[in-house]
C-alpha cells in the first residue's frame, strides 16, 4: 500500500502545482457581480481580453496596446474560421472607465466582430 | 499490494482499505474544491455595434438605455428620465416591449460596472436581444 500512496500523494502535488499555475493565467480582476445569463453550453473564447481597472489591456499574460488588438483578433478569426464563428470573451474589472472598455468594443468592432461576452461574476 | 496471509494458505487474503479511501477522499476533496473556484464567473452576451453617423437610419425607432454620469452619480438614462436604482431600472424595462430589442449606449466616466448592470437588467425584463453600442 505504501507505492500507491506515494504515487497518489505525487500526483496529489502535480495537480496542486499545475492548479496554481492555470490560476495566475487568469488576471486577477474584479469582475462585475451581476448573476449573468443561463448559459446552456459552454463556449471556447477563442479570444480573451482583461481589461484592468487602471485601463491596461491584457491578452494571454501580456500587455498589449489598444493598437496591438488588432492584429490579435485578426489572428483569433483567422483560427476560428470567421468573424461571425469567434465570439470574443472581455474580462473587464467592474471599477475600469467605461471609455476604455469601449475603445476595446470599438476595435472588435472595426474588425467586423458583432457579438462580444463581457464577464461577470456571480455575485447577486 | 500486500496481502494480508497470516492464519495459515486456507485463510482468504485481506486488503487493507483505510489507507487507499484516505488518498481517494484527500483527491476527491481538492477536485472539489479545485472545479469550485472556476464555477464563480459567468457571463453576459451583448451583441456589438459601432456607433453610426446621423445618415445611417434605422426603419425602426430603436429603444436606447444609455448609461453615463450625471452630477457624479451613474444614471440610466431612458428616454427622457433618468433612473438612478436597479430595481427602478428593471421595472421600467418590463414596462417596454421586448420584442424590439434593446440598445445600450454606455458613455465614459461611468464605471464597467454600471454598463453591465444595465445589460443584466435587460437581459432580466426579458429582452431577448441587447445591443451594446459604445458611444464615442
Amino acid at each position: 500500500m505504501t507505492p500507491m500512496i506515494d504515487i497518489v500523494f505525487q500526483l496529489l502535488i502535480f495537480f496542486l502545482v499545475t492548479a496554481q499555475m492555470a490560476e495566475q493565467t487568469r488576471s486577477k480582476l474584479n469582475l462585475p457581480q451581476e448573476r449573468g445569463e443561463d448559459a446552456t453550453e459552454r463556449e471556447q473564447a477563442g479570444l480573451t481580453v482583461n481589461v484592468l481597472a487602471d485601463g491596461r489591456i491584457v491578452v494571454n499574460d501580456a500587455e498589449v496596446p489598444l493598437e496591438a488588438l488588432d492584429a490579435l483578433v485578426d489572428e483569433a478569426i483567422k483560427v476560428a474560421g470567421g468573424a461571425d464563428r469567434l465570439k470574443p470573451l472581455v474580462r473587464a474589472d467592474r471599477d475600469c472607465d467605461a471609455a476604455r472598455l469601449n475603445e476595446v468594443f470599438q476595435r472588435l468592432s472595426s474588425r467586423g466582430l458583432s457579438a462580444i461576452r463581457l464577464a461577470t461574476e456571480r455575485g447577486r | 499490494m500486500r496481502f494480508n496471509r497470516r492464519g495459515g494458505p486456507d485463510r482468504k487474503p485481506e486488503l487493507n482499505l483505510a489507507s487507499m479511501i484516505d488518498a481517494t477522499f484527500l483527491l476527491l476533496s481538492f477536485f472539489i474544491f479545485t472545479t469550485g473556484q472556476g464555477q464563480n464567473e459567468s457571463k453576459l452576451s451583448p451583441n456589438l455595434r459601432a456607433e453610426r453617423g446621423t445618415d445611417a437610419k434605422d426603419d425602426l425607432e430603436p429603444q436606447v438605455l444609455e448609461v453615463l454620469r450625471v452630477d457624479g452619480k451613474p444614471v440610466f438614462r431612458l428616454g427622457s428620465s433618468d433612473i438612478a436604482s436597479r430595481e427602478q431600472l428593471l421595472a421600467a424595462l418590463e414596462a417596454l416591449p421586448q420584442e424590439k430589442g434593446l440598445f445600450v449606449r454606455v458613455y465614459g466616466g461611468v464605471e464597467v460596472g454600471s454598463a453591465a448592470t444595465a445589460i443584466q437588467c435587460a437581459r432580466d425584463a426579458g429582452f431577448e436581444t441587447v445591443t451594446y453600442v459604445p458611444a464615442k
